[in-house]
């Protein structure tokens, strides 16, 4: 059977070339309907996950509610329902702290590499001045 | 390009005339499956954002309760893309600035003057029990 689901989309402008970043975190730019790749914990949270490559002001597809593919890193293996957080790169790892915030949880083990794996996004909860790190 | 999104819309009735309250916030009336406008603080957190105009107690009222939708927002907002928002007294939306304040969602627009309509990703209250605008 097909594991699969369903997931809400918003349909954005690239502000920058997000060509080699498809299902990373990607955030708004700070300009309408435009986003960018975060680049410090001081920017504002993710939005969601670029679901295409687009170029600089193309089209950018932003998963920013459920299933989709995400970029993670390995330095904790992740587990199957793991709660998932992002790195300083803003790559989906494991949360390993009490009591912190994640942005979604992995329907997928991961034990090595820069996987893309499966999770369900359910975005960042948060309180303004949240920052990833 | 399009820069739309997708949205959950909930079908409920209204519990009250909600003809001029088109992409406000509702919430819960008390009664089954029926939506109103809050009228203070101590009700429950809005529950979405209506996206029709019915004018009268018991026609059907489209509420977004997560995903894109647009919401009206106050006289005083300096709003920003990506900023989060919380919403005021009268339930109309506004920057937060509450580091530690209840957050509905994240605007898609910029808007600085008079009581505009703009595009948001509407979250909800994630909060906890007992907690007001």
């Amino acid at each position: 059977m097909a594991t699969t689901g369903m997931q809400l989309k918003a349909n954005m402008i690239a502000e920058e070339d997000l060509s080699t970043r498809q299902f990373w975190a990607v955030t708004s730019s700070g300009c309408s309907w435009k986003c960018s790749s975060p680049t410090s914990t001081t920017q504002p949270m993710p939005i969601g996950v670029l679901q295409n490559a687009p170029s600089a002001n193309s089209a950018a597809e932003i998963c920013f509610f459920g299933m989709t593919k995400l970029r993670c890193n390995t330095a904790t293996d992740i587990g199957c329902g793991d709660l998932l957080t992002l790195d300083a790169s803003f790559l989906g790892e494991t949360q390993t702290t009490a009591s912190s915030q994640y942005f979604a949880r992995a329907m997928e083990a991961a034990t090595s590499g820069c996987p893309i794996i499966m999770v369900l996004w359910t975005g960042n909860q948060g309180f303004v001045g949240d920052t990833v790190a | 390009m399009a820069t739309t999104g997708t949205q959950i819309i909930a079908n409920m009735v209204a519990g009250e005339d909600l003809s001029t309250r088109q992409y406000w916030p509702v919430t819960l009336s008390g009664s089954d499956n029926k939506c109103a406008s809050p009228t203070s603080n101590e009700k429950p957190m809005p529950i979405g954002v209506l996206q029709n105009a019915p004018s009268a107690v018991g026609e059907p009222a489209d509420v977004c309760v997560y995903g894109l939708t647009k919401m009206i927002f106050n006289t005083v907002c300096d709003l920003k893309a990506g900023d989060q928002f919380t919403l005021d007294a009268s339930y109309l939306g506004e920057v937060n600035l509450d580091a530690s304040g209840v957050c509905f969602g994240r605007s898609m627009e910029a808007a600085v003057t008079g009581c505009p309509i703009v595009a948001v990703i509407w979250r909800g209250c994630q909060g906890f029990e007992g907690d007001a605008v």
